[in-house]
This record gives C-alpha cells, sequence and structure tokens, in this order.
C-alpha cells in the first residue's frame, strides 16, 4: 500500500498534473484578468458578461469534440491549413490539453474579474482621474485593490478546475504521455479488478496538490485582502476598440458553436429520426430533472452553510474549509466511497437518482460558495433591519431588503450548475441504470454500440440543452445592471 | 426474486457487455431466437464492460443477492479474474468448436477475433508488413490504438507484442512505439469513429473489420485489414455459468440449455454479421463478405494471469510515458 504513494508512474501523474494545471491557470490568469477589465469598461458589459459565463454550460466532452472538428487532422481548420501548404500537427499531446484547458477557463476569470470592477464605484476613478492619475494608476491604486481578491479566488479555483479536469485529458492527452492524476484514478478503477491502492494514492497527491493554491492564497493574504465598497452603478466609457473586445468574446465560444453547427447535418443521417426521438426523449427528461435539482439542492446547502456562518461567525472558518473540502477531491473518488457506502443497502446498478443528485451537488458546492460568499461578506445590515422596523418579518425584510442583490447572483450559479450537471459523466456514470439514463452516459452508451451519429446528435442537443438553458436564465435574472 | 410457479415463464438473467446490446447486434437476434425455442423470457443488463461487469459480481456476492445466472462477453484475458464466480460446466458440443478458443472448463467460448490493424488505403503512403514495420518514421502519429488500461483490443496489443515481438525487446518497442501513435482512446468505438474520420490511416482492430466495410458497400477496398507474417493475436469471447446463484432446478436446466445454444450451429450462424467475429464452432458458413479477409497461419493466444498482466501494464507505462 505505501509503495503505491510512491509508485513512478503516479509521480509522473503528479508532474503533469501540475504542469497542465499551472500552465493553464497561468494563461487564462494572464488573458482573462485585462479581459475581464476590459470586459467591464465595454458599453455592452452586461452582455459580454452573459457570453463570458456560457462555456460553464458545456460539458469537458462536448468541449474535446469541438477541439477535434477544429483542429483534428480531418479538423477544418487544419484543412484549411493544409491547402495552403502548411503542415499543423497539434492535437493529442499536452499542449492541446492546454490550450482547451485556457479557451475553458478565461471566460471564469475574466468574469470574477468583471464582477468585481463593477462593485467599484464611478466617482473614485472620476476622482483619480480628474486628479491627473494615468490609466496606469488607476489600474495599480483604485482597480486592483479591489479585484485582487476576485483574481486570486478564479486563479485558485481555475488550478482546481484544470487539475480535475477528465474528459479533455482523456481525449486530447494522446495516451501515457499526458495523464493527470484525475486520469489516473479512472483508469485505476474503471478496468478489471480495481485498483484501490493507486487510486488512494493518486486521491491523496490531488488533495495535497489542489492545497498549494491555497496556500499561496493564505500566504499573501494580505496582498490579496478585499478592498470594501458601497458601489453605487458604474458608468460606462465608449470607445471604438469595443467591437475587437465582443469579436474576443464570441471567440471564447466559437469552438462550440462551430461543433454545434458542423453537426447540423448528422441529424439527417439518422435512419429513424422518430424512433431516434423517442429513445432519447427520457433522458433528456432526466437530465432536465437531474440538472434542476443538482442546482437547487447546491444552492440550498450553499445559503444554509452562508446562514449558520452569519449565526455562528465563530463557526465560520470551518464552514468554509468544508463547503471547499471537496474542489481537491476527484468526484470519482467521492463517487466510488459513495457507492461502496451505498451498496450495502441498494444495489447501486439498479440505479439512483437520490445519489447521482447528492454527489453533483457536493461537487459543485466549492464552486457554488466561492461565487455567493460574498453576498454574505456584503450584505447591508442597516436595510433588513429597516424593513424590520418598518414591520416586515424576517423572510419580507430578506426579500425586500436582500433578495434584489442576491437574485442575479444565485440565477447565475443555478444556471452554470444546471448546465454543469447536464454534461457532467463520472459521477452519473457511477449510478446509471437502464431506467436512469442522463444524456452523458446515453453518449457514452451510444458510442459503445457505434451509433456515431446518434451520439454525434445527442452531443448536439446536450450542448443546445446546456448552452440555451443559461442563456435563457441569465437573461431573464440578469435586471441588475451590477451583474 | 423471479417467480417459482411451474406455469410461470421462467426468466433467464444475464450480465452483458454494452455493445453486445447494440440495435441490431448479436444480443436481440440471439435472444429472441433462445426465447422461441425456449419458451422462457431473457434478461440482459447491460454493465458498461467487463471490468464493471466483475464488480457487480463482487457486488452481488458482498450483499448476498446474486442476481444473474450468466455473463456472456468476457475474454480470455478477463477470464482469471472471473473465474472463482464461475460454475465447473461445459458444454457436450465443445469438441466441435476450434481447438484455439478452447481455454478452461467453465469459460464457455461462443466467438473469436483476429486482432490486426485496419488501414484506410486511400491514405496509407507506407504499408506495414509486419511488427517492425509499424516502428518505421513514415507512420509517425499515423496510427489509432486503445489504450491497454482501459480497452479490450488496446490490452491484446501489449500482450500480442510481447509474445510476438518478444519478452526481451517489450520496452524498447513501446519506447519507439509511443512516438507513432496519434491518440490512444479510452474504447474500441472511439478509435474506430476517429479512423472513419479520417484522424489516421491505421487502427487497431479485427480483420473481421475489413468484412463488417466490404458488406456496407466498401466495393473498392478502401479500408483493408493488414496481414503481418510474423503472427496476429486472438482475442477469444466467452460465457460462464455463475456460481451460487439463487436459481431453482429449472433455471438451472435453462441457464444450462443457453450455454449449449450459445455454441450451436443455429446460434454459431449469427456471429458473423451480427458480432462481425468468427464463430468459435468449426465449419460455420460464412457470408460473401468475410470469404476475402486475410486468414493469418500464425495466430497466438494470450493465457497471462492476473498479476503478469498488471505488471505488463506497468511496464507499458513507464516504457511509453
Amino acid at each position: 500500500m505505501i509503495e503505491s504513494f510512491f509508485d513512478p508512474r503516479l509521480f509522473y501523474a503528479v508532474k503533469q498534473t501540475l504542469i497542465l494545471a499551472s500552465v493553464s491557470t497561468f494563461f487564462a490568469g494572464l488573458i482573462g484578468l485585462p479581459f475581464g477589465i476590459a470586459a467591464a469598461f465595454h458599453p455592452r458589459s452586461e452582455q459580454l458578461r452573459k457570453i463570458l459565463s456560457l462555456p460553464f454550460g458545456v460539458p469537458g466532452l462536448i468541449a474535446a469534440f469541438a477541439w477535434i472538428a477544429i483542429l483534428g487532422k480531418s479538423g477544418w481548420l487544419i484543412q484549411i491549413f493544409q491547402r495552403f501548404g502548411f503542415e499543423f500537427d497539434f492535437l493529442y499531446s499536452l499542449k492541446s490539453v492546454i490550450l482547451a484547458l485556457v479557451f475553458f477557463n478565461i471566460p471564469f476569470v475574466a468574469l470574477l474579474i468583471s464582477l468585481a470592477i463593477s462593485q467599484i464605484p464611478q466617482d473614485q476613478i472620476d476622482v483619480a482621474r480628474g486628479l491627473g492619475a494615468k490609466p496606469f494608476r488607476v489600474l495599480k491604486d483604485i482597480l486592483w485593490p479591489s479585484i485582487r481578491s476576485a483574481f486570486a479566488g478564479s486563479c485558485a479555483q481555475v488550478f482546481c478546475f484544470c487539475m480535475t479536469s477528465f474528459a479533455l485529458v482523456l481525449i486530447l492527452g494522446g495516451g501515457p504521455q499526458v495523464q493527470s492524476l484525475e486520469t489516473s484514478i479512472y483508469r485505476s478503477l474503471r478496468f478489471g479488478e480495481p485498483q484501490w491502492d493507486l487510486a488512494i494514492a493518486a486521491s491523496f497527491w490531488q488533495i495535497i496538490l489542489s492545497l498549494i493554491p491555497f496556500f499561496i492564497f493564505y500566504l499573501n493574504r494580505n496582498a490579496f485582502a478585499p478592498a470594501s465598497f458601497s458601489a453605487p452603478l458604474r458608468k460606462i466609457q465608449k470607445n471604438s476598440w469595443n467591437w475587437i473586445l465582443s469579436l474576443l468574446t464570441i471567440l471564447l465560444i466559437a469552438p462550440y458553436l462551430l461543433f454545434m453547427i458542423q453537426s447540423v447535418p448528422t441529424f439527417f443521417r439518422i435512419e429513424n429520426f422518430y424512433e431516434f426521438i423517442k429513445n432519447i426523449s427520457g433522458p433528456l427528461w432526466l437530465s432536465i430533472k437531474l440538472g434542476f435539482c443538482a442546482a437547487l439542492l447546491t444552492l440550498c446547502i450553499n445559503c444554509f452553510l452562508l446562514w449558520l456562518a452569519y449565526k455562528k461567525p465563530r463557526l465560520k472558518p470551518l464552514l468554509e474549509l468544508l463547503a471547499q473540502a471537496p474542489s481537491g477531491i476527484s468526484i470519482l473518488v467521492i463517487g466510488i466511497g459513495f457507492w461502496i457506502l451505498f451498496s450495502r443497502w441498494i444495489d447501486p446498478f439498479e440505479g439512483s437518482f437520490f445519489a447521482m443528485v447528492i454527489l453533483q451537488s457536493i461537487s459543485f458546492l466549492p464552486f457554488s460558495f466561492r461565487w455567493l460568499r460574498w453576498l454574505e461578506e456584503k450584505r447591508s445590515p442597516l436595510l433588513f433591519e429597516a424593513a424590520q422596523n418598518l414591520g416586515a418579518s424576517r423572510t419580507r425584510a430578506f426579500f425586500s431588503a436582500d433578495w434584489p442583490r442576491w437574485k442575479t447572483p444565485v440565477a447565475f450559479v443555478f444556471a452554470m450548475i444546471f448546465g454543469a450537471s447536464i454534461g457532467e459523466l463520472a459521477a452519473l456514470s457511477l449510478f446509471y441504470s437502464e431506467k436512469l439514463m442522463p444524456f452523458s452516459v446515453l453518449i457514452s452508451r451510444l458510442l459503445s454500440q457505434y451509433r456515431f451519429e446518434e451520439a454525434t446528435a445527442v452531443s448536439v442537443l446536450m450542448l443546445c440543452l446546456s448552452l440555451g438553458s443559461m442563456a435563457f436564465i441569465v437573461t431573464k435574472f440578469s435586471r441588475n445592471p451590477n451583474l | 426474486m423471479r417467480p417459482l410457479h411451474a406455469e410461470a415463464p421462467s426468466e433467464l438473467v444475464l450480465y452483458t457487455y454494452d455493445s453486445l446490446l447494440a440495435k441490431g447486434g448479436l444480443g436481440p437476434a440471439l435472444f429472441e431466437a433462445f426465447e422461441k425455442k425456449f419458451q422462457c423470457k431473457i434478461k440482459a443488463l447491460a454493465n458498461g464492460d467487463g471490468g464493471q461487469i466483475l464488480t457487480r459480481l463482487k457486488s452481488d456476492l458482498d450483499r448476498k443477492k446474486p442476481t444473474a445466472d450468466i455473463v456472456l462477453g468476457i475474454d480470455q484475458n478477463l477470464w482469471p479474474a472471473f473465474k472463482k464466480y464461475a460454475e465447473d460446466f461445459a458444454p457436450q458440443d465443445l469438441k466441435n468448436l476450434h481447438p484455439i478458443v478452447l481455454i478452461e472448463s467453465g469459460f464457455v467460448p461462443f466467438d473469436y477475433g483476429v486482432f490486426s490493424f485496419i488501414a484506410d488505403t486511400k491514405n496509407l503512403k507506407f504499408v506495414p508488413k509486419n511488427w517492425n514495420d509499424l516502428l518505421n518514421t513514415q507512420l509517425k502519429r499515423k496510427i489509432l490504438l486503445e489504450d491497454p488500461r482501459t480497452s479490450t483490443p488496446g490490452l491484446g496489443f501489449i500482450l500480442g507484442v510481447q509474445q510476438i515481438v518478444g519478452a526481451d525487446k517489450f520496452n524498447d518497442f513501446f519506447k519507439q512505439f509511443s512516438k507513432q501513435w496519434l491518440t490512444l482512446t479510452p474504447s474500441w468505438s472511439q478509435a474506430y469513429g476517429l479512423f472513419l474520420k479520417g484522424e489516421a490511416p491505421l487502427v487497431w482492430s479485427y480483420t473481421t473489420s475489413e468484412a463488417y466495410h466490404q458488406a456496407h458497400g466498401d466495393s473498392k477496398n478502401r479500408y483493408r485489414a493488414l496481414e503481418f507474417k510474423d503472427g496476429h493475436p486472438i482475442q477469444i469471447e466467452g460465457a460462464i455459468l455463475i456460481k451460487n446463484s439463487k436459481r431453482n432446478e429449472t433455471q438451472t436446466k435453462l441457464s444450462k440449455s443457453f450455454l449449449e445454444f450459445l455454441i450451436s450451429k443455429e446460434a454459431q450462424a449469427l456471429i458473423p454479421e451480427k458480432n462481425w467475429m468468427m464463430p468459435a464452432r468449426k465449419n460455420v458458413p460464412l457470408p460473401a463478405s468475410f470469404k476475402n479477409i486475410p486468414q493469418p497461419e500464425k495466430l497466438f493466444k494470450s493465457t497471462f494471469s492476473e498479476i503478469e498482466i498488471k505488471n505488463l501494464l506497468k511496464a507499458w507505462e513507464l516504457s511509453s510515458q
């Protein structure tokens, strides 16, 4: 058992994971930071933020297919290069995984930065500029203090996202030369007799690595401490470069949209379209239910933890740790643990909707908690008390004083978890059954039954469902100009 | 529990892998024929792949609630892991099977496949003729392979290298060969999907894949199975009767009848065009699409223990990194 912790294969995976996660985080942060600042000052910043939130709904599996459709040997971009006589061999390597991860995570960093800037009072910037401060000085003294906490938090989260990335590494990595701890866990549990010793050792190293960003964050806590503002609305500035930023924002979701467009002819090649629709209606409905329940449960747990932290400030560090602990643990490991526990009472092969929802909620909790924590930190007790003094009950006071500020971020988080839940595969693959088969499992099943056309069609539908639902929720609830 | 009334039709429960139950595949055709002949009901439960079936059997045992009677579709490399769950049963018709498919009592072979590379002749410039040709620089990043840690054809490849290229050259072979593959996919279907998309001109599959293309309109012989003079590894698929399953006498009889039926002329005739594998039984008429596929003379049947496979995988992983 002990020697498994020092297995050379595992050390190789640790090294690769570290390279993958740190390089991807570096570039996602490097590009995401200016992107987010620029997006915050864009006249259509609200629309840009809506677009930036969409990639969260893209399942890793589909993102990998999208990159193959573009950069694969038969991908359209490579075909164009070849027509002009350029040989371009990029996919199935460490570079391609990093590219996909950077593309996937730039929107996340940019979105958080843009949201943080939207909290800065415009008069502070105006006063600084009026006193002759150059843009760099404004950035250094006004913007940076207010966004550094969001920047550090988003980078820490991106590091964890990259470290536990599964489908992108598995499909775009190209084999044992590129593997992460997450794929090592998968391989040690998936085939033949599960190799628990290797899986446990890989999980151990994964938890250790996931603590790195938080450790750095802790060591530099003063440098990353958030500046406090009670923010009135910001004004927006217009300049001629805005259209470039709009184009770049669209570029971030272009691979997925192009995959969708490119796959449309697949629908016409399906032999019995009526039967296909009939067969996918069950998984479609299940995926919607699953996404809804997982998002709702995650929010409920999150709100409960926030309420508890508000009521018992002494417990706050413990609750924060509790909420963020799952971010460094593979969902496969949590799932297998849950599976072992669960199988003592019920046949896990019969499938369990309940287990799927719980497992997904646990894995999405850290993300949700980081996103919503600032709401509790920046709540305005004065308004709440004023509402109570006017005779409103606690619930009524909350809905009058706090809910308008909570509504949009809560809707954002709901939409993101809903989208991510639809595309999640690891947790679902442990608890599905013939009667409980969500979309992501159905795609794997169709692929394993050589029904490639139908698998592509279901992938497109899944992408439409997750992107569509996110766009709908974000548009519907994004009325607050601050978000 | 299943009904035990004499008048109720008996039910046979099977664990199998996903692709065997594919629409138009072997599973549905085989079960329909058996149900008709024996007036019973077959309940087939798909469990992903062999590894998941094993986990399920273990879980059934832990919970003391055996569910299935038969496991259909394990290969000879998974057999050592399944052995402890199998009842020692040998159908009478075993003598009519090809000798190469016979493994051990308890493992009932029903088909076999000869592993080989399938070439997209339209896009392949250099055609390998033996295993060492695979290391030719002209094939750099031109090969699609399955991951041996998650796929049986992938495992078949590395066991083939061990047997054909030689145990002493195993590490050196993979040190060089790791530069040749474009990617390793988690399963055969993903590798084949990428191959058909044109991602690479060579894919590790079965000689019968050529027959599949022939039967599906490949009149120009674009997709060809390559024959290597130094030999080909084979995969043997089999079924087992699960030990200690809570069966009554009728169900036990029915389970044994199913295994007998599996290697009967009637069931074996379904194998070629329903599972795209070679029938385990001798003298089964083959469809026209199978007539021109390569029939390699040297075939290698792997019979490695669990530990040996584990060590080989470890050696492969270290030399490929």
